[in-house]
């Protein structure tokens, strides 16, 4: 979910963020990157607190 | 100061098309590459959001409380795609056993919030502000 979610936010940021092609691909791959990177950690960083 | 030029009234029609229908403001520019992508992201994440059993907020209601309210107005980006799913009843029922009842309910905002960003996009390329 948290990919299909990155994926639609990271190329809407990616295409109003920056101005030439290549700059909203990897405007684009970073956004998505830290998108899916940042749910990760943040999912075991809750995993191992208690309830 | 920068001396800059008010934005005319197609800019302000552009702007009310594009939060109307997500992605119009980039092709009614001829930038259609650019509708066509952002207006596939917003649907996606609206379309998602429903499939996943969120609710549509209605910023409207106080009585289901201010954050609500917030909720619906982030909803109500959506433009067009609000409008019919509230009246065709989708969205409509708050489905909490759902498990992915919260995940739906963020994507449906986040349509409409990335939606306001488009809109503001197709804006300021209309008033001349951005390429």
């Amino acid at each position: 979910m948290i990919i299909i979610f990155a994926l639609f936010v990271a190329a809407a940021f990616g295409v109003i963020g920056r101005d030439t092609t290549r700059a909203r691909a990897l405007y684009g791959l970073s956004v998505f990157t830290k998108f899916v990177v940042v749910a990760f950690l943040l999912a075991w960083i809750l995993y191992f607190l208690p309830n | 100061m920068e001396n800059e030029a008010r934005p005319g009234g197609a800019a302000w029609l552009v702007g009310a098309l594009a939060w109307l229908v997500p992605g119009s403001g980039h092709a009614l520019q001829g930038r259609w590459g650019r509708g066509l992508l952002l207006g596939g992201c917003v649907v996606g994440l609206f379309v998602t959001g429903l499939l996943l059993g969120g609710h549509l907020y209605n910023f409207m209601d106080g009585s289901a409380g201010l954050l609500a309210q917030v909720f619906g107005l982030f909803d109500l980006g959506a433009g067009l795609l609000y409008g019919a799913a509230q009246m065709s009843g989708l969205g409509a029922d708050e489905n909490a056993q759902l498990p992915t009842y919260e995940y739906g309910n963020t994507f449906l905002m986040i349509a409409g919030l990335v939606n306001y960003l488009v809109m503001l996009d197709a804006f300021d390329i209309k008033a001349g502000r951005k390429n």
